[in-house]
């Protein structure tokens, strides 16, 4: 009874709450009739999903604390109990309930709730609508949660990127600036270096450029001294030859450091006489060591070998440097140059050699920079007493390439002495060159027929009258290129033959070649070439085309005499003042074989010398024309241009002296010098460049 | 494989030294080798990114009024500061060695038959 009263209440409440609303009384009696009461203590209501398992509950009064799978059917009214949600297995863990004093519950088996309101499906409809407003709501406030979650997480790892990001740019903004100065520092030390190289490049060609005329000043001067000029002439002549003979020993200077600091530097190994080179020294500075007053004195150890192997001219050029140096820095006392032998082992001979003086002397300070470029003892060394102060450098360089190491000590006041060792090959008697002609040297040579080919007119005069000096009654009959030579060797009787080695019309050595195979009972006369360049490979070119010696140019008159007293000695093997090369020389290839070089070249590919070749004939095929042209009309910037562009062609197939001479024509057209020869030299480019023509085309021809 | 060679133009109004240059680079088989007549072709081409670029000094022989190699190198050198320019030119000019030292050139070759050596070791170098 007090049941179905309780039930009839429960029914009542029910009835209250949103979701049974509108359901018939008769279902919430029944409802109500499965409902067991419960009562919880306030604060202390736990729905735990593990226990309840299949319960349901209704909360009638005051609010609970339910956890995720159980399932809640709250009256809304009753509080804040989110109940519904317990139905969710993936619902929050827990809830948060605040239990009034009287929390009470009803509760009832799942199964039979829904079985009860099974057949009202408004009811259901409604628990479910209910539940799912609720699921979303819950669903969007998760997803907001995980998606500010999200957000903030994306935020933070943006931050932290972006931190990361900054400091790797960082990073990489150091990384590029140390290799942009790295670049820097590299493009840097290349540019110093071109430019070192330009320099030296520069210094080369300038130094040799200047030396030609050089060559005439200081000719003539020496004709003109002979001449009895009148006193005051006389003083201006001195000052002249002087000044020409400071410049060249500044150009040679200038043109050993060159070559030191190219690394093209080499000693010739040849017979060398101590003695002899000592001796030379001392005839060299006797006269200015006598004007100052200084005794120059020369010990000379009889035990050295009398013959060494060595390079006779760089050594002399050392101790020609000290002793001069020494001469130079002492104002009165002594400069003494020594000679010692220190040892003999076998066939070999270390020599002591040393200048000393009671000059000037140096600091500490400045013996530490005795031997860099361009430095004296001050700069005030250098208006007093001159000098490239190269001298030295080149001498400690020089030394060291025979293998020894200059040294110096010294103290201011007290002079100084400079020393070396050097270990040098015995050599034998004959290896050594023949001494200075004698003076008398000059009468064998009287009354000598020479035949002097030069086209320089300067050189020519200066060579002219250096032999009539020189030699008496000589006779000296003149031509100016290889072609006059050759009609004047058949037209008359010659001693000796003096030819220059580049020349238009022809060269001296095809007129020499011209000679050598001429008919004529005097084609083997001695032939002497006079050379700008003595290189063993121009002298080995000068032999091979039949010439007998080189004479350097600017030639010295005890050379010149040297190789004529040695040309027509009778029953004498020629020999000139230059050292023949090896006589098993290898044979060099043939300038003159155009071909053989483009073949070598190319590995004789048959394709790639036709395609060459084919170049050759179209770029330097069509300039021949235009060169005419030029030519005939007298147009130099034409001939220029036009010179310019076929040179490279004959330099790319081997053909070094037609580029030499294209290079010729090239700078007398630019500069408006030597123009008298112009003309004969764009006749003979003329003529090589139609031979060479020829030769190509008659390949070209034979290879199809 | 093809990716591998060095990318180089050669830039020479001179048909015979740009053949025989290309054809010994070709040889080696590590250059992909482009030659140009004139300086304004090669510029077009910048964009191919070369590794390095052989440039001749004279470029006006056969097109009159192109641009000389200086000319040409500073353009290059404005636009793409980092190409190597190896600038060639034959001997006899000083100053214009310096010239295109100045403004860019990483090294300057005079031009005979040595200067092929001299090339190949440039551009190993670079």
């Amino acid at each position: 009874m007090s049941n179905s009263i309780q039930t009839s209440a429960l029914a009542d409440k029910l009835s209250q709450m949103d979701i049974f609303h509108s359901i018939p009384g008769d279902i919430l009696l029944d409802l109500a009739a499965q409902c067991r009461i419960e009562e919880f203590e306030p604060h202390a209501v736990v729905f735990h999903k593990d226990e309840p398992g299949q319960a349901l509950y209704l909360i009638l009064e005051g609010s609970a604390r339910v956890h995720e799978g159980d399932f809640i059917v709250a009256n809304m009214k009753a509080g804040t109990c989110f109940g519904e949600m317990a139905l969710l297995d993936e619902g929050p863990r827990s809830m948060s309930v605040s239990v009034n004093e009287a929390s009470r519950l009803a509760r009832i088996d799942r199964a039979v709730f829904f079985e009860v309101l099974g057949d009202y499906p408004g009811v259901m409809q409604k628990i479910v609508g209910m539940l799912t407003r609720r699921l979303r709501f819950q669903t969007d406030k998760t997803l907001e949660q995980l998606r500010r979650r999200e957000e903030e997480l994306s935020n933070q790892v943006a931050a932290r990127t972006a931190e990361l990001m900054q400091q790797k740019e960082e990073a990489d903004q150091l990384r590029v600036k140390a290799e942009e100065e790295k670049k820097e520092a590299e493009k840097q030390r290349l540019r110093a270096e071109q430019s070192e190289r330009a320099e030296q490049q520069f210094l080369a060609n300038m130094s040799h450029e200047i030396r030609t005329p050089m060559n005439a000043v200081m000719g003539m001067t020496n004709l003109l001294l002979q001449k009895n000029p009148r006193e005051d002439q006389l003083r201006y002549l001195h000052s002249i030859r002087q000044s020409s003979d400071a410049l060249l020993v500044i150009l040679n200077d200038i043109l050993d450091i060159s070559k030191i600091q190219a690394g093209k530097l080499e000693l010739e190994f040849t017979g060398l006489r101590v003695d002899a080179i000592l001796e030379q020294v001392r005839t060299t500075l006797q006269f200015r060591a006598e004007e100052k007053g200084l005794s120059l004195d020369v010990i000379f150890d009889p035990n050295i070998p009398p013959v060494l192997t060595g390079d006779p001219v760089r050594l002399q050029q050392v101790m020609l440097n000290l002793a001069g140096n020494a001469v130079k820095f002492t104002e009165k006392g002594q400069v003494s140059l020594l000679a010692r032998l220190v040892e003999k082992q076998g066939d070999r001979a270390r020599v002591y050699f040393e200048v000393r003086d009671t000059g000037i002397g140096m600091t500490p300070q400045q013996l530490e920079v005795v031997f860099e470029s361009f430095r004296q003892a001050s700069g005030d060394t250098t208006r007093k007493y001159g000098g490239t102060g190269l001298g030295l450098t080149i001498s400690k360089q020089l030394v060291e390439k025979f293998g020894g190491s200059l040294e110096v000590s010294s103290s201011p006041g007290d002079g100084s002495v400079f020393w070396f060792e050097i270990t040098l090959d015995i050599g034998k008697e004959s290896e050594a060159k023949p001494a200075e002609p004698a003076m008398d040297a000059k009468d064998a040579l009287r009354g000598l027929r020479i035949l002097l080919a030069e086209d320089n007119a300067l050189n020519r005069i200066v060579a002219v009258e250096t032999l009539e000096m020189l030699i008496p009654e000589v006779q000296v009959h003149t031509a100016e290129n290889g072609r006059e030579a050759l009609d004047a060797f058949h037209a008359h009787t010659f001693d000796v033959v003096l030819m220059d080695v580049t020349m238009p019309v022809m060269d001296g050595l095809e007129a020499t070649q011209a000679i050598r195979a001429s008919d004529s009972p005097a084609r083997d006369i001695p032939v002497i070439a006079f050379t700008a360049s003595v290189t063993k490979k121009e002298v080995r070119r000068c032999l091979n085309n039949g010439m007998n010696a080189c004479v350097p140019k600017p030639f010295k008159e005890s050379e010149l005499l040297q190789a004529l007293l040695s040309a027509t000695a009778p029953g004498q093997v020629l020999s000139g003042p230059i050292v023949l090369p090896e006589t098993s020389a290898p044979e060099v290839a043939d300038d003159s074989d155009r071909l053989a070089f483009l073949k070598n070249l190319t590995g004789n590919n048959p394709a790639r010398i036709q395609k060459y070749l084919g170049l050759y004939l179209e770029s330097v095929g069509a300039g021949l024309p235009r060169i005419e042209a030029a030519l005939a009309a007298g147009d130099r910037e034409e001939l220029r241009k036009v010179v310019h562009t076929v040179k490279p062609q004959f330099r790319m197939l081997g053909m070094e002296e037609l580029a030499e001479l294209a290079q010729t024509i090239e700078t007398q057209a630019v500069e408006s010098i030597d123009l008298d020869t112009l003309p004969e030299n764009v006749q003979r480019l003329l003529a090589e460049i139609r031979d060479s023509i020829q030769v190509f085309e008659a390949y070209l021809q034979s290879a199809d | 494989m093809a990716d591998q060679k060095k990318k180089i133009f050669v830039v020479d109004d001179d048909k015979m030294f740009c053949t025989m240059l290309s054809d010994h680079l070709e040889d080696q088989g590590t250059y992909a080798v482009t030659s140009f007549g004139t300086g304004e072709e090669c510029l077009e081409r910048l964009d191919d990114a070369p590794d390095a670029i052989i440039l001749d000094y004279y470029l006006d022989s056969n097109v009159p009024g192109a641009k000389n190699g200086l000319e040409i190198l500073q353009i290059i050198h404005k636009k793409s500061p980092d190409l190597k320019v190896i600038m060639l030119s034959s001997q006899e000019h000083y100053g214009i060695a310096l010239q295109t030292i100045a403004s860019g050139a990483v090294y300057y070759v005079i031009k005979d038959l040595k200067s092929f050596q001299e090339i190949d070791s440039i551009l190993e170098e670079l």
